[in-house]
């Protein structure tokens, strides 16, 4: 089947197959393969994406359900080729081993951020919980938010 | 994070950011699932559905019609050897004859989508006989226990024999004795096993996967396709982290995507889902350590009489050499003059157990020290000078006779930690034991005990770096380096980058070595066909060979420049410094792009290899020999709250105190060690993946519990700088070290908060509840 | 994900467009809201349907309202909704409470009261706080509509009153409109959200009475009615918690599973009964830590 949706701003369409999930779509529809299957079970949070500025696990969503709705991915933060503002912290503060886990991690931080530009850690703990990840012990990117935060609002909020 | 001073001048020692940051923040990295080429097609395995089985038939008759369907794979169809076997020749790539546990391939199915190859596997009927099976080392050590091989299920042996036991627990005037369990721990790297194989003209096969080990993935492909190792390249992709799990499981995964590309003539991609990678990969070996340890009354050790059970699963995989590890090091980092340590590898009818994170000592370590703190209370010696009045310092002794002649900061681990931690008021009486914030249970009926309990511990290790005597045969590494006319340096290596920071310290050392900028330098991932078998990326190994072997060739190529310099500078050759992108001699300076140049008018070649070879290391038959060259060594402090109506624990803080040779990088040596203290963390606390005949219970992260952001204790740490002189920079192994020394500490501290020692992991919740419901009853 | 079979996706409109092709492929449909539940269950191949039905577009089923006097959840009412809205928080806090441990925010942005319900497993964080509110699911189906009482709800481990061809269009819940107090005790195994070991839920009345509900105990959520028989009216005296207590056995009937030994769930039930008690009583009398609060 046919879905069109918007994804990072622009307008896309793709063909998939009715049981496919949005992280399918995004991955094999659309090649866009920064959004990452961890487990494709909503445990790990590697395929997380904002649908309509709410994160979601991307394999728990059915591709046809975002007909005409709106997309942003890990590749829609700095499509001008500059880091947003999270991924230069992620980066400078250390908050990236293996860097598999590293696009959802920062798509919940970027919803948290949009939602509620200054978060205390006890909050960036929260919201990134449903995120697994094995390298760092979640400090560095906790700081790494916290980096954002203090530095004023994010794109989006 | 705290370390002694040693003020970098130059990029080592400094915090680079990160080499390959930019693309893992911007989803630019490019994992193994991300790669799509044009005809691809895509396998999955069929698997048995039994843990024991003999093999009668494979019918692929309904698989053939699934829509998409391209082929299936059988053992027959292997054109070399059926065999991926690592250490023992015991592993059949498919289960042709006899599946020996639930996660054996007995084919593979090709089609033209993941869905699709999915549907078919699950489509192709097997005839099986099932036979009984063994699900317990223990009980496979029983002689009417069935057996998963030809030969005994105990079929591996290491012994440590040194000194008159018998004697030494004559001397003992305490003596502690406890047997210890743990059980499996799965890696959980965020990206599961994958590969990609295509053929290619030639009749070469090119083969990208996601792996710690290239060189081993190159033997393993050659040898199912029965082809020259010429004829293989493999090409490391982004490595979503490893921790042991991708040393040898890739070697199946690679091997089955080329069998079934060989087969198809197509590029065939291979990846798990993250169930399959639980029945697939290997893991950390459940133990069974029974251990005895004498001291006098003034605390010093005297003997030591160790026994280790380690459960291989269903073949050896590495458990030699994981084993080989756990019995050189089971007495811990402390001098004990008489030791008898007996080490088995079985063999049950189980996921396959491996290398991981610690390789085969974080189980020996949770025995070795939870009796050393028994020892501690029963003499009434504080824990941390029991240990420092018996640890390993230069000048001392291992347990297998090796003389310590530098690099051993042991001694200032516990002290750092020690201090850092508040260890003396927090550990010391009664108060430590209650919670300092009143909280109290709402109502406030008198109870026996506080609710919550606070407890302080401690743990101790060492690390042998790199595969020590009984590793693998090759223990070296290899670096190309080219510096190309601009003055930039583009570097191949042979150890492997997933996640740890290697192309980021690799490209301080060789800016330091060649005085360019870190940005000017840029490494690859390891492509086995441009720098020769370098050995596995293990064993804390990867920095210190390949490192050395980055330092070998930038020196040679600093040399050449050196002389050039000279020539149009004045001065001596050697007597030129690089610094900040210039030569300096003779008071005057030259761009290093200016003398690259030169280099490529003057037909000069800047193109060098490097390689570093392991000083020799040794083992006899009784265990005695310099095993290892070099160690790292490690304290870790742990404080909890117990909640004793509910048994949870809560890790409150941990500090770290890591002897790391030199720090090349502090930001990523701390984020490391961060790492590590949380999957110690998980070790203690959470991780158990629980089996029942074959069965795996708890193969998702939905029923195998990984800590999350909200399990994260504070986290302090401390690099302790003894230099090792053969190492880049004086720098040691700080890939295992992180992982290892946390969960025993947790295991004291709950120990310290409630007076009651356990010993199996993971403490769970419900564990310390039913014991202290034990107690209360008692 | 992949899910290896062949499926239709359908987006009704109307309910009565949802009703036509529920009627029209039977067992072989299956109804979706959030998919948090539906798309594991398929992907690990436990759920084959022909067809599935997204709820999502039918106008009627989405928005809740939370007057005094009643909650209504429509069917499409996500967990985030819930914990966002301070009208909940104001009316039947016992619902945001219950609403912040389910889960992880990019499930609970999907997952849906009514979905959490139809899967109906045993360990459904829903499931003990409707039953303390007494609520009604509503459903229609070929017959029209009807309303269940969430009491009747529950007939088994993921099984439920609700009908082949029917679908859920809300849930309400009488909310009291007098001051009342409530507690969600939930026991996982870490600081990340789990699913329940073992939950209570304590609903504490103007007029001094206590409900009571298990979740995960029993083979679905259950109410206590013995323990609410013996609390009766009277004051939660130390006494009276400790008889509560006794009780727990005899309403709960808990099992070994993957996640908790039988033994444990045993020893903690009662535990947890008390702190539910205790913490609902004192936010009835106006204290006790805010609504959200974890109590374990």
């Amino acid at each position: 089947m046919l879905v069109t949706l918007t994804v990072n701003g622009s307008l896309r369409s793709a063909e998939v197959d009715s049981a496919a999930s949005l992280l399918t779509l995004l991955r094999t529809g659309l090649g866009l393969t920064g959004t990452k299957q961890g487990c494709g079970n909503g445990e790990c949070g590697a395929c997380t994406v904002l649908l309509d500025g709410e994160p979601v696990n991307s394999c728990l969503v059915f591709a046809a359900q975002c007909e005409g709705r709106e997309v942003l991915t890990i590749e829609g933060l700095s499509e001008s080729g500059e880091l947003d503002s999270i991924q230069r912290a992620f980066a400078d503060a250390g908050a990236v081993q293996c860097g598999f886990c590293t696009p959802g991690m920062i798509m919940s931080g970027k919803a948290l951020l949009m939602r509620n530009p200054r978060p205390t850690r006890e909050e960036i703990a929260e919201a990134i919980s449903g995120n697994l990840c094995r390298c760092t012990g979640y400090v560095k990117i906790i700081d790494a938010l916290e980096v954002v935060a203090k530095q004023g609002p994010v794109e989006g909020s | 994070m705290g370390q002694n001073a040693l003020h970098p001048s130059g990029a080592v020692g400094a915090p680079v950011r990160r080499v390959d940051a930019d693309d893992k923040v911007t989803g630019r990295a490019r994992y193994l699932d991300d790669i799509v080429l044009p005809g691809m097609a895509h396998a999955a395995l069929v698997f048995p559905g039994v843990p024991h089985a003999n093999v009668r038939g494979v019918d692929d008759t309904r698989a053939r019609s699934v829509e998409g369907f391209v082929a299936t794979v059988t053992a027959a169809d292997i054109p070399g050897e059926n065999q991926v076997g690592c250490v023992d020749r015991d592993q059949p790539l498919l289960a042709g004859e006899r599946v020996r546990y639930s996660g054996d391939a007995v084919a593979i199915t090709v089609a033209e989508s993941p869905t699709a190859a999915r549907e078919a596997a699950r489509a192709v009927a097997l005839d099986l006989e099932e036979l009984e099976g063994v699900f317990d080392a223990e009980k496979a050590l029983m002689p009417d226990a069935p057996r998963v091989h030809e030969g005994d299920n105990a079929y591996l042996q290491y012994r440590v024999h040194r000194g008159d036991v018998d004697r030494g627990f004559d001397e003992a005037d305490v003596i502690v004795e406890r047997t210890f369990r743990t059980n499996y721990q799965e890696h959980s790297y965020l990206e599961p096993l994958g590969a990609l194989a295509v053929p290619e003209d030639g009749g070469t096969i090119t083969v990208y996967g996601t792996m710690q080990c290239p060189y081993y993935v190159q033997k393993a492909v050659a040898g199912v396709l029965g082809i020259p190792l010429a004829r293989v390249r493999i090409v490391q992709t982004v490595t979503g982290g490893g921790f042991g799990g991708k040393e040898d499981v890739p070697n199946e995964i690679c091997a089955c995507a080329a069998v079934a590309a060989w087969r198809t003539g197509r590029p065939v991609k291979l990846v798990h889902t993250r169930e399959e990678d639980f029945y697939r990969s290997s893991k950390r070996h459940p133990m069974v350590v029974r251990y005895k340890l004498g001291a006098t009354r003034d605390g010093r050790f005297t003997a030591a009489d160790i026994t280790i059970i380690a459960d291989a699963g269903a073949y050896s995989t590495l458990t030699p050499v994981v084993l080989f590890r756990s019995v050189a090091h089971a007495t811990g980092p402390y001098e004990i003059p008489n030791v008898r340590t007996d080490g088995y590898g079985v063999y049950t009818n189980r996921q396959t157990t491996g290398a991981f994170r610690g390789f085969g000592q974080p189980q020996t370590i949770f025995a070795d020290e939870s009796v050393i703190d028994e020892i501690a209370d029963t003499l009434g010696i504080d824990p941390i000078e029991i240990r420092l009045a018996n640890c390993l310092a230069v000048g001392k002794r291992t347990a297998t006779g090796q003389l310590l002649e530098e690099s051993v900061g042991l001694p200032e681990t516990l002290e750092v930690a020690r201090d850092e931690s508040g260890w003396l008021a927090k550990r010391a009486g009664e108060s430590a034991r209650a919670g300092s914030d009143g909280r109290a249970e709402p109502g406030g009926a008198s109870r026996p005990r506080e609710r919550f309990l606070r407890g302080i511990g401690v743990g101790a290790i060492y690390y042998g770096v790199s595969l020590g005597a009984k590793g693998l045969a090759l223990d070296a590494s290899g670096a190309h380096l080219n510096l190309y006319r601009d003055g930039s340096l583009r570097i191949a290596v042979g150890g492997t980058e997933m996640g740890q920071g290697l192309l980021t310290v690799l490209s301080q050392m060789a800016s330091d070595v060649l005085g360019i900028p870190v940005a000017s330098v840029h490494v690859d991932h390891v492509d086995t066909s441009v720098v020769p078998d370098s050995g596995p990326s293990v064993a804390s190994r990867t920095t210190l060979m390949t490192g050395n072997a980055v330092i070998g060739a930038a020196t040679k190529i600093r040399r050449t420049l050196a002389g050039v310099a000279s020539g149009e500078l004045g001065g001596a050759p050697d007597e030129v410094r690089f610094e900040k992108g210039r030569a300096l001699s003779n008071g005057k300076s030259i761009g290093i792009e200016e003398l690259a140049e030169l280099c490529w008018v003057r037909n000069i070649n800047t193109a060098e290899e490097g390689w570093y070879a392991a000083p020799e290391s040794t083992f006899d038959d009784n265990g005695q020999g310099d095993a290892y060259a070099v160690y790292s060594f490690a304290t870790q402090i742990a404080e909890v709250e117990v909640d004793s109506r509910t048994g949870e624990v809560h890790v409150l803080r941990m500090t770290a105190a890591h002897d790391v040779g030199r720090v090349l990088n502090p930001v990523t040596l701390e984020g490391q060690l961060q790492g590590g203290v949380l999957q110690g963390v998980g070790m203690a606390l959470y991780e158990s993946m629980k089996t029942d005949g074959g069965v795996i219970l708890t193969p998702d992260f939905s029923t195998y519990i990984l800590p999350t952001s909200l399990d994260t204790p504070e986290i302090s740490c401390h690099a302790i700088e003894a230099p090792y002189s053969k190492g880049p920079f004086g720098a040691k192994g700080i890939g295992e070290t992180p992982a290892m020394p946390g969960a025993v500490a947790i295991a004291n501290a709950v120990a310290h908060a409630t007076g009651m020692r356990f010993t199996e992991l993971p403490i769970t919740a419900e564990a310390v509840r039913l014991r202290l419901a034990q107690e209360e009853t008692a | 994900m992949p899910i290896a079979h062949e499926l239709e996706y359908a987006r009704p409109e109307t309910i009565e467009e949802a009703l036509g092709l529920l009627e029209k492929h039977g067992s072989g449909a299956r109804p979706l809201a959030g998919g948090t539940d539906v798309v594991p269950a398929m992907r690990d191949g436990n759920l084959t349907p022909e067809i599935v039905i997204d709820l999502k577009a039918i106008p009627g089923l989405a928005g809740f309202t939370c007057d005094a006097g009643l909650v209504r959840l429509g069917a499409l009412t996500t967990f985030t909704d819930i914990i966002e809205s301070a009208a909940v928080l104001e009316h039947a806090p016992l619902l945001h409470e219950m609403a912040v441990t389910v889960a992880s925010l990019g499930v609970r942005n999907r997952a849906t009261v009514a979905g959490n319900i139809c899967s109906a497993v045993p360990s459904c964080d829903s499931g003990t706080i409707l039953l303390v509110y007494d609520a009604s699911v509503h459903v229609v189906g070929p017959g029209g509509e009807r309303a269940i009482p969430i009491a009747d709800w529950f007939t088994g481990p993921k099984r439920t009153a609700l009908g082949e061809a029917e679908i859920v269009t809300s849930v309400t819940l009488p909310v009291p409109s007098d001051w009342h107090g409530g507690a969600y005790v939930k026991l996982g195994r870490y600081g990340g959200e789990d699913l329940a070991q073992a939950s209570v839920a304590v609903l504490a009345l103007s007029d001094g009475s206590c409900r009571v509900a298990f979740g995960a105990v029993a083979a679905t959520p259950v109410r206590a009615p013995k323990i609410e028989a013996l609390l009766g009216s009277a004051d939660l005296t130390d006494a009276l918690i400790e008889d509560a207590k006794k009780l727990v056995s005899e309403e709960t009937s808990p099992i070994a599973d993957i996640r908790a030994s039988r033994e444990y769930r045993e020893h903690m039930l009662p535990v947890m009964l008390e702190r539910g008690l205790r913490a609902a009583a004192r936010r009835r009398a106006g204290g006790g830590p805010a609504y959200g609060t974890r109590h374990i």
